[in-house]
């Protein structure tokens, strides 16, 4: 018997090793997850960023937003505002840029959250576990008010995370082994087309898609994408009111300003949605940019050709830089009115 | 309470604590069947009543089927014990079934049903333990065995715990003479490698598999045949693994116990033609469809139309056996069509004249696996796809390539299909060294200590590394 009993302790303790293992993976694990410790890293280098333009979203601003150009026309133009960082990263919704933009310190500078046209219909956002869990163990930790916000608005389990013990949330993040090797063959196969590393280390534009998926493919995305997708209830929900006016309230202190960007939707989204769709979402963007205090900059319906789009949401470079154009101008003219 | 939960490692630790303390056979038969009875109970307490009836159904007319001499009175006796079982089993598991087509008929001839739906719950493993209990009276009514006189055995026989729910389908026969010898737990590392392989090949192969298996055959429309073939393949392999996984746990748990139970796979995706194949493929329940249902149907005794027939009564029995739905009727025709091409082509063979025949070799016999395993592959889409209209588009995608190999921008990264092709890389690893150079559970028993141990750190720190985050049940606790 005690023979039996010391090979389940050795079992047990190989268990125990993995447990010990699994949040160092994190700080190795090439998986989508990895762009978190570039932002985590660069934000850490910073310390205080002044006069900073600061992206917060999905990879539609990551494609969407160059700040390399940006910087370029910030420099032009003379403004007090020196240099703009995209500080998005691959699905990154609202609730995730809060947690990021609490771990900014910063003074004088402009905080742009990137919002897409469906996330401001999703009363039910939560940030995916597996996300929570790689945020935990990157060391990002939202304030108290940040953390009971969106613990009481929309993800009650966020809060579970940040009061579980060590050895619970490593267990919990065993996934990002598979998830790492998930990435990595994807990255092997997949070759042309993406540019992963770009995707994981760029903090001005890390467009990782540069090529345009063929239309017949195009076709299936936008059917498997949009398919279900319902427009027809055209009251934004209270808790998307609730979420801006908090970030507003938030963010905007020592000097900051902050923006809401609503991104810019694909055409076939444009073209499915219900008449006076858009402009009834326009009128209600304005009554929360009065009632919240806050600037939004409406660009769902900028682009009208599909060949703005490598995909089915994803801008090319040219229509990156055509939308970054974009925004410069109007943050340029918003800033001096 | 799963094998590999902690409420059944405390059961078992408890139990197991409970048998070592005790002195006397009979108090650790009553341990055994009590601890039996709490595991059936954590699901349904009250689907016990059903085991406990068919139980003392059985055991009372084996008893009298043994010592009635009139041929025509332990017939009457057979009946009543096939149709008790056959009624249990048809009422929850093929009622709701039944009452869905017949509302389909009269909605077709313009009757609206006047009755409105009943839902019967279907109870776990009652597809196992009644086929157990019925072969137990059969063999007794053949006399091919005696009735056991200790209720206490039979309730035991009947209800063992390890493979209550999900098999494998034990015989009276080769479990009653175990009960009649001292019960002594087995303490070597056997059954622990066994079960950390059954376990492995649940919760590290077919789990993380099903992850992709499960997005693509949710809603296949769309898909490409590259897609579907893998999709096709991932459940070719997550099926194995899910089932064969929990039998090697449940022999594992049994072994621990001091109990032997049968084999329930052995390799089946090296068998090379589809006779080869049932006797690869859940062994239990093909033997006994052999033995209960083919043989005594006529088996091949008769004409070539009637082993034809008997053949794919018992295939299509068999399907229906696995569940309550016109997909898996299809997917026991299909093998009973696949058996009955086989004994043609055998046949047809056997018409060329010696000098002209291909003999035996490498090739042929990987061909024949490939030929056997594209089939194979194929009954496992109406197997999986319980609705029509995507069974069809997904069989039309395996069948007729469309040669699109396009994958970027799909989504599949989110599907896991990446790390799920790299699994699947890895249990063919496993397949085939098996195949060649045996078990590797059973090599690892029979090693030194030192290699004992290290494998043993390896695979408690892979258990964890790889454990699924999705809670994924075994998919043969819904037969």
């Amino acid at each position: 018997m005690k023979k039996f009993l010391l090979k389940i302790s050795v079992l047990l303790f190989g268990s125990f090793l993995a447990l010990l293992l699994i949040p160092e993976l994190y700080e190795y694990a090439q998986s989508d997850l990895a762009r978190f410790k570039t932002l985590r890293d660069d934000i850490e280098k910073r310390e205080m960023i002044s006069g900073g333009l600061l992206f917060f979203g999905n990879s539609v601003v990551m494609c969407g937003v160059n700040g390399n150009l940006i910087d370029d026309s910030l420099n032009t133009a003379k403004s007090k505002y020196s240099y703009a960082l995209n500080y998005s990263s691959p699905g990154q919704n609202i609730l995730e840029s809060i947690i990021f933009a609490d771990e900014v310190e910063s003074q004088n500078s402009i905080y742009l959250f990137g919002f897409t046209v469906n996330d401001l219909f999703d009363d039910s956002l939560v940030i995916a576990s597996s996300k929570k869990l790689a945020l935990y163990n990157y060391g990002f930790e939202p304030d108290s008010v940040s953390l009971s916000t969106i613990s009481e608005l929309y993800d009650p389990e966020l809060s579970e995370v940040y009061s579980s013990s060590f050895l619970l949330n490593s267990y919990k993040s065993r996934s990002i082994v598979l998830e790492t090797l998930n990435s990595f063959l994807r990255n092997t196969i997949r070759g042309g087309g993406l540019n992963i590393n770009k995707a994981y280390t760029d903090i001005k534009h890390p467009q990782p898609y540069t090529e345009r998926v063929p239309n017949k493919k195009l076709v299936l995305l936008l059917d498997k994408k949009y398919g279900n997708i319902n427009r027809n209830e055209p009251e934004l929900p209270s808790k998307t009111v609730n979420i801006m006016r908090f970030i507003s309230e938030k963010y905007s202190i020592e000097g900051n300003i902050v923006i809401f960007i609503v991104l810019p939707d694909h055409p076939y989204l444009q073209e499915i949605s219900p008449q006076g769709f858009y402009k009834n979402l326009g009128a209600q963007l304005s009554e929360i940019s009065e009632l919240t205090g806050s600037i939004i900059l409406n660009y769902s319906r900028f682009f009208d050709s599909e060949l703005m789009f490598v995909d089915h949401t994803h801008s090319t470079p040219e229509a990156a830089d055509s939308l970054s154009k974009q925004i410069f101008s109007d943050l340029l003219r918003g800033v001096k009115n | 309470m799963l094998f590999y939960t902690l409420p059944f490692f405390v059961f078992l630790v408890v139990l197991i604590s409970l048998l070592l303390v005790t002195r006397g056979e009979n108090k650790k038969k009553l341990i055994l069947l009590t601890g039996s009875y709490i595991f059936y109970m954590w699901w349904n307490p009250a689907f016990i009543t059903l085991i406990i009836l068919s139980t003392l159904i059985d055991y009372n007319l084996a008893k009298r089927i043994e010592i009635t001499e009139t041929q025509h009175k332990r017939k009457i006796l057979l009946v009543l014990s096939l149709a008790a079982n056959l009624g249990i089993l048809g009422f929850f598991k093929y009622a709701n079934f039944f009452q869905d087509n017949l509302f389909i008929l009269m909605r077709l001839f313009g009757y609206e049903p006047g009755w409105s739906a009943f839902n019967i719950i279907l109870p776990v493993g009652i597809s196992f333990y009644t086929f157990q209990t019925m072969s137990y009276t059969i063999d007794v009514y053949n006399r091919k065995l005696k009735a056991t006189h200790s209720p206490l055995d039979f309730a035991v026989f009947v209800s063992f715990f390890p493979q209550l729910v999900a098999g494998p389908i034990v015989r009276a026969a080769d479990f009653l003479p175990q009960l009649a010898k001292p019960v002594k737990l087995n303490r070597d590392s056997s059954a622990l490698f066994l079960f950390l392989r059954g376990l492995a090949k649940k919760v590290i192969i077919a789990d993380n598999i099903s992850i992709f298996a499960d997005a693509v055959f949710n809603d296949p429309a769309g898909w490409n045949s590259i897609v579907i073939w893998v999709a096709t393949f991932a459940f070719y392999i997550q099926i194995y693994c899910d089932f064969s996984g929990y039998s090697d746990m449940a022999i594992a748990v049994a072994r621990l116990l001091g109990f032997d139970l049968m084999l329930n796979f052995d390799r089946p995706y090296f068998a090379n033609n589809p006779s080869v194949f049932w006797k690869k493929w859940h062994i239990s329940l093909s033997s006994w469809l052999r033995d209960y249902l083919y043989i005594p149907l006529g088996g091949n005794r008769g004409s070539v139309f009637f082993t034809y027939r008997n053949l794919t009564l018992t295939m299509l029995l068999g399907g229906l056996w696995h569940g309550a739905s016109w997909n898996f009727v299809l997917w026991g025709a299909l093998h009973g069509f696949l058996l009955i091409a086989h004994r043609l082509i055998v046949y047809l063979l056997s018409l060329i004249p010696e000098n002209y025949k291909i003999k035996p070799n490498l090739i042929t016999k990987i061909i024949s696996i490939v030929t056997l395993q594209y089939f194979v592959l194929l009954t496992w889409i109406p197997f999986r796809l319980v609705d029509s209209d995507k069974m069809l588009y997904a069989l039309k995608k395996f069948i007729f390539f469309d040669f699109n190999f396009s994958l970027t921008n799909l989504g599949l990264e989110a599907m896991a299909a990446f790390s799920t092709v790299a699994l699947m890389g890895f249990f063919f690893l496993l397949h085939f060294y098996s195949e060649i150079f045996g078990g590797i559970d059973e090599k690892l028993a029979k090693s030194n200590r030192i290699v004992q141990y290290t494998a043993l750190l390896i695979i408690g720190f892979l258990l964890v590394l790889l454990f699924p985050t999705n809670e994924a049940p075994f998919i043969y606790f819904q037969f």
